[in-house]
């Protein structure tokens, strides 16, 4: 049984290995400009996206805009992710969680003078620095996804070193759960708010504020969805991360 | 020419590190190990104009480590 199954996962890796090693000569060479991604689509988007969107930054324009479906389903999947993670790998006894504070340090945190001096340094500028990328997530590098992670950095930083006393929150799995599905309302909602206007799900220039420009409303509605999009990833981590310590606890 | 020889160089790197990764023994070691192939698909990215997907996974490249340190602290170290 054992072998069999053994020859079965080596003849789906060969064939895989085959497939990969078939398939460059019907596919496109990369870079070739006379390939169908290359010859349109691109061309369309380096030649109208600041005009369509108001974003300086194309991979935003893209993300956020041309394909707000994709980033909305992304955003559901991250959600998702952390869900399973609280329902497999949270413990079923009960946890008082509101005494967490006064508990010993976890088992699971890291303790010392140099590691409590350097991060009590960089946290601040961690948290700065994820505002900046998100706020600039239009005209720079950067995003919602970014900057949601760098929050969570910081966080678990906090978090991991018993010294800061949890200065920054203690949020249980499942509060931090339910931020994240906040996270996704807030860009469902973004995609709402056009439709009572009249427009399409998504569709930024039929929000519902007065301006201008439509490229304004563009804006707006990429900032709307990028602040759901921060709020999911940094709740997600963190709704991870408190379900590994909870486990570590756990074990021992 | 030279960015070619880098990227072959990266490449190489990735693929050393996988086959390290598999035959290691030491787990805190060999996570600080998988931080470097988190490093090398980062510089990849930057050498082929990806600037936006090196910054994520630079993010996620640290995010992955805590989470591997974390689940460590709490097992055996070293495996059979």
């Amino acid at each position: 049984m054992e072998k069999k199954k053994i020859i079965g996962a080596a003849v789906i890796i060969l064939a895989a290995v085959a497939a990969v090693i078939w398939a460059p000569d019907i596919l496109p060479a990369v870079g070739d400009a006379e390939s169908p991604v290359n010859s349109y689509l691109s061309t369309y988007y380096i030649e109208n996206s600041l005009e369509d969107t108001g974003a300086h930054n194309m991979v935003t324009a893209v993300l956020a805009d041309y394909r707000g479906f994709d980033t909305l389903f992304e955003t559901c999947v991250m959600f998702l992710a952390g869900i399973t993670a609280l329902m497999v790998l949270s413990s079923t006894a009960k946890v008082d969680k509101s005494q967490r504070e006064i508990q010993e340090p976890y088992k699971a945190s890291f303790s010392g003078t140099v590691l409590d001096t350097a991060f009590r340094v960089v946290v601040p500028i961690i948290v700065i620095y994820a505002f900046y990328v998100f706020a600039h997530g239009e005209t720079s590098l950067g995003g919602g996804f970014q900057a949601g992670a760098l929050l969570a950095i910081a966080y678990m930083i906090d978090r991991i070193i018993p010294n800061f006393n949890n200065s920054l929150g203690n949020m249980t799995e499942e509060a931090a759960a339910m931020t994240a599905g906040v996270g996704v309302f807030i860009y469902i909602l973004t995609g709402l708010l056009p439709m009572f206007n009249g427009g399409n799900f998504l569709q930024y220039e039929k929000l519902p504020f007065g301006a201008e420009h439509a490229a304004e409303l563009h804006s707006t509605g990429i900032i709307m969805i990028e602040i759901g999009v921060v709020v999911c990833v940094m709740a997600t981590i963190i709704n991870i991360l408190e379900v590994v310590l909870e486990r570590t606890e756990f074990d021992d | 020419m030279s960015v070619i020889i880098l990227e072959g160089a990266f490449l190489l790197l990735l693929i050393i590190i996988a086959i390290v990764i598999i035959f290691g023994k030491d787990l805190l070691a060999l996570t600080i190990i998988y931080c470097a192939f988190s490093f090398s698909a980062m510089m990849l990215y930057i050498l082929t104009g990806a600037a936006d997907v090196a910054f994520t996974e630079a993010v996620i490249g640290v995010i992955s480590t805590v989470y591997f340190i974390i689940a460590i602290k709490s097992i055996n170290r070293r495996c059979k």
